[in-house]
């Protein structure tokens, strides 16, 4: 038989309190941190997950960032081709008046071509539209303008007015590795946000620039040549339907775009979800625990209270 | 038998059972004290005379009662068993602290830790990716990278000053191994000569075997009893104290992490005359199993991470065109010494400019920023930064987890052996107050013995021959 003393008493007893108060002061350090894990050790495969759960939402949350950055730049490129697209009917419907050369004297049509060099003088300010400081024709150049024109006539706060360039020029840089401008929306995802100006608008004599100057030329001649002019607007319609194209492209990469920012918006709320339950403890059940660790606690104090008080002297006379 | 026996025979219960509440009396006083083993008066039966003589009348009794010494009701094998599990929990304790220490330097999971910190770097990336148009966006990743490099190389200078504070707490327990050592030779000494001049050495033996458990628990010593009450003590096979006279010890190796990890030898512990010491078990193993071990290891790992953020940065930037159009610059570049490793890692570029976010190449302009889009990404490649810096929080994790649960394991079954040794040798107050009634129960029963003898005497010698007086 094991012989008991009270100093043997003592030291199990202030062992099993202290046992006690340990676990008391872990789940106390949960419920003050509100944090299951506080330490790899507390669990490492926890700790695995809180680490990428994390790192899962950093980049989700820069994924948001891009796409609504990409909104901007696409809105931008469908408001401006918006107005080239309004601006081009309105040319074409001012060709065709100027066309109808039994009606329309000189002078008239001399009107109407200065309207047409003021069209060309607008889609040369939308081609060089800015988003942000970048233009949004201009793919990845840092030119300052991204279409230029040497000289316009009547107005020369025009953007891209430039005496030292080529007529109608682009500095877009094209499709083609790190010449496209592209916002990363999902870990496998990237969307194009810039649209090829170069495409759209043509350069040079194919560009709408030069399309338009060429149209106000024909209607101001003193004698109109029909062929020509309808040829002229054979290639306005031509250039419409590339507009068109455009918009159509930008369109779709919008609607893209949004979906990846609402996957991402979603995945948010889903991972913040995730590592809460790897990490953030269960309240009632934290709670409870330290009640009833606290109730144990309680019992082994009063215990000890008893059990180390009596004595053999406590009989004796 | 003489007239007088019965007086002598009284008279030496009433000495023993003196003694014997001497005893006791020392048992209760000493019931708190630590390492006290009680003690207990031997008490033994004087014989009759051997050679009965010419004219003895009757056969005779016994003489009366003797106290044959005080006996020190201590287990040997209890001790041996209290001895070598402090050592072991001692050791495994230690190593549970070295990790928590190290855990607490890792402060991961949190919104400030290193992987956060990368995670602050690859989002700079991403947004210069979005525009490398914006000054803003580059000094931003130069000061995201400039902090990753800042909290590496501090990460790694912790790790250096926790490793020169272990050695300093090696070197203190040293000192007190080698000062424990001398101490309990001092006793050896002087029980020994209690134990030859029959004085009773038994308070000595408790404080000495307090001081041979302290060795345990600091080097793992092992200890074995020799003749005349003194004990030798070993560290592995060799004698740290035998007799009277005590070896001493001294910290080797390396004294810096820098020097160990230069290829300095490891810290471990020598004999002063020569010659490497075994140490088994005790804080000292969990010293130079953190010195040895656990810290370069931890160094060495912010060196790798080091150079994997250097590498795979490094590499995509070398391929890049800064807003200047010039290529081929890398972002990191070492400091005064020749490889990646935490602390000579450095930023190779202070311009904005600098910033490689374009190809360059093909359709790409200086606005391109596909260069930072890939570098961005390097934070969820496998192999890179932050996968090798999450395996390693993994690691530590599990490592501290398993070292708390053993060192709580050893904790309760030193707990467990310390509880049976104390109720061998310790002082039950019950038991010594029942002691405490026997001993005086006898006493006046002696004191009873000697009156009915001087009674009896009395009788004799006053009242006999009175008769017709």
């Amino acid at each position: 038989m094991t012989r008991v003393t009270h100093r043997t008493i003592q030291e199990s007893t202030l062992a099993n309190l202290q046992r006690n108060l340990t676990s008391m002061s872990s789940l106390q350090e949960q419920l003050s941190t509100g944090r299951r894990i506080n330490r790899p050790s507390d669990d490492p495969t926890g700790t695995v997950s809180a680490l990428q759960v994390r790192a899962e939402l950093r980049t989700t949350a820069q994924h948001a960032r891009s796409a609504d950055d990409g909104l901007g730049w696409l809105n931008s490129t469908d408001a401006a081709l918006q107005t080239t697209s309004t601006r081009l009917i309105k040319a074409k419907a001012l060709t065709l008046q100027a066309a109808n050369t039994g009606s329309m004297s000189g002078t008239a049509r001399e009107a109407i071509a200065i309207e047409i060099t003021g069209i060309r003088d607008d889609l040369l300010a939308q081609a060089n539209t800015r988003y942000n400081g970048r233009s949004i024709f201009a793919g990845t150049s840092d030119e300052r303008y991204a279409a230029y024109a040497q000289d316009v006539p009547d107005d020369s706060a025009t953007p891209g007015v430039d005496e030292s360039r080529t007529a109608y020029t682009f500095s877009d840089t094209g499709a083609g590795v790190g010449g496209t401008v592209e916002r990363q929306v999902a870990s496998n995802t990237t969307v194009r946000v810039d649209s090829d100006g170069r495409a759209i608008f043509g350069e040079g004599a194919q560009s709408v620039f030069q399309l338009l100057t060429d149209i106000a030329e024909a209607i101001k001649a003193p004698v109109v040549d029909d062929s020509a002019l309808a040829a002229l607007m054979v290639k306005l319609d031509e250039r419409m339907v590339k507009v068109s194209a455009a918009q159509a492209s930008v369109g779709a990469r919008t609607v893209l775009i949004e979906n990846a920012k609402q996957a991402a918006v979603d995945r948010e709320l889903n991972l913040k979800g995730t590592l809460s339950d790897v990490e953030s403890i269960d309240l009632p059940k934290t709670i409870v625990n330290l009640q009833t660790q606290e109730v144990a606690y309680k019992a082994a104090l009063g215990a000890t209270a008893k059990v180390l008080q009596p004595s053999l002297l406590d009989f004796l006379r | 038998m003489s007239s007088f026996g019965s007086i002598s025979t009284a008279l030496s219960a009433l000495q023993s059972h003196r003694k014997a509440l001497d005893v006791t009396g020392n048992n209760i006083a000493n019931a708190n004290t630590p390492g006290y083993t009680r003690q207990r008066a031997e008490l033994q039966s004087l014989v009759a005379p051997g050679v009965q003589s010419l004219f003895s009348t009757s056969k005779l009794t016994g003489n009366g009662v003797q106290v044959l010494g005080t006996s020190r009701l201590a287990d040997a094998f209890l001790d041996a068993r209290v001895r070598s599990q402090t050592s072991a929990s001692a050791d495994l304790s230690g190593k549970a602290e070295t990790l928590a220490a190290v855990e607490k330097l890792i402060a991961e999971p949190s919104d400030e830790g290193l992987a956060a910190q990368f995670k602050d770097m690859w989002d700079a990336w991403s947004v210069l990716a979005d525009h490398p148009e914006l000054e803003a966006a580059r000094t931003g990743v130069l000061e995201a990278s400039k902090a990753v490099v800042q909290r590496i190389a501090s990460s790694y200078k912790s790790v250096e000053t926790l490793w020169g504070q272990v050695h300093s707490q090696a070197n203190g327990l040293v000192t007190e191994v080698n000062k424990a050592a001398e101490s309990v030779a001092d006793f050896n000494a002087q029980i020994r000569s209690a134990v030859t001049n029959g004085g009773s050495p038994n308070e000595l033996m408790d404080q000495r075997d307090q001081l041979v458990v302290r060795l345990s628990e600091l080097t793992g010593a092992t200890a074995e009893a020799g003749a005349d009450g003194v004990v030798n003590v070993f560290l592995g096979s060799n004698a740290l104290v035998r007799g009277t006279s005590a070896a001493s010890v001294t910290l080797t190796g390396a004294s810096t992490l820098d020097a160990l990890r230069a290829g300095g030898g490891a810290t471990s512990l020598s004999w002063t005359t020569g010659g490497a010491a075994t140490v088994r078990g005790g804080s000292l193993t969990a010293s130079f199993d953190a010195l040895k071990t656990t810290l370069p290891d931890e160094a060495k790992q912010y060196d790798t991470i080091a150079a994997a953020l250097a590498a795979s940065v490094n590499t995509l930037h070398l391929t890049g065109q800064g807003l200047d159009g010039v290529t081929g610059r890398p972002l990191f570049a070492k400091g005064a010494d020749a490889a990646y490793t935490a602390s000579n890692l450095v930023l190779a570029i202070d311009q904005p400019d600098q910033l490689a976010a374009a190809t360059g190449t093909g359709a790409g302009g200086r606005l391109d920023g596909s260069v930072a889009q890939r570098i961005a990404g390097t934070g969820s490649v496998k192999g890179g930064p932050d996968a090798l810096w999450n395996e390693h929080v993994v690691r530590r994790g599990v490592e501290a987890g398993a070292a708390n649960l053993r060192a709580d394991v050893a904790q309760q079954s030193l707990g467990a052996v310390v509880s049976d040794q104390m109720a061998s040798a310790g002082v039950s107050i019950d038991e010594e107050t029942a002691n405490l009634l026997m001993i005086q129960r006898a006493y006046e029963g002696a004191a009873r013995v000697l009156t009915a003898v001087d009674q009896a005497l009395d009788t004799l010698i006053n009242r006999t021959g009175l008769v017709g007086r």
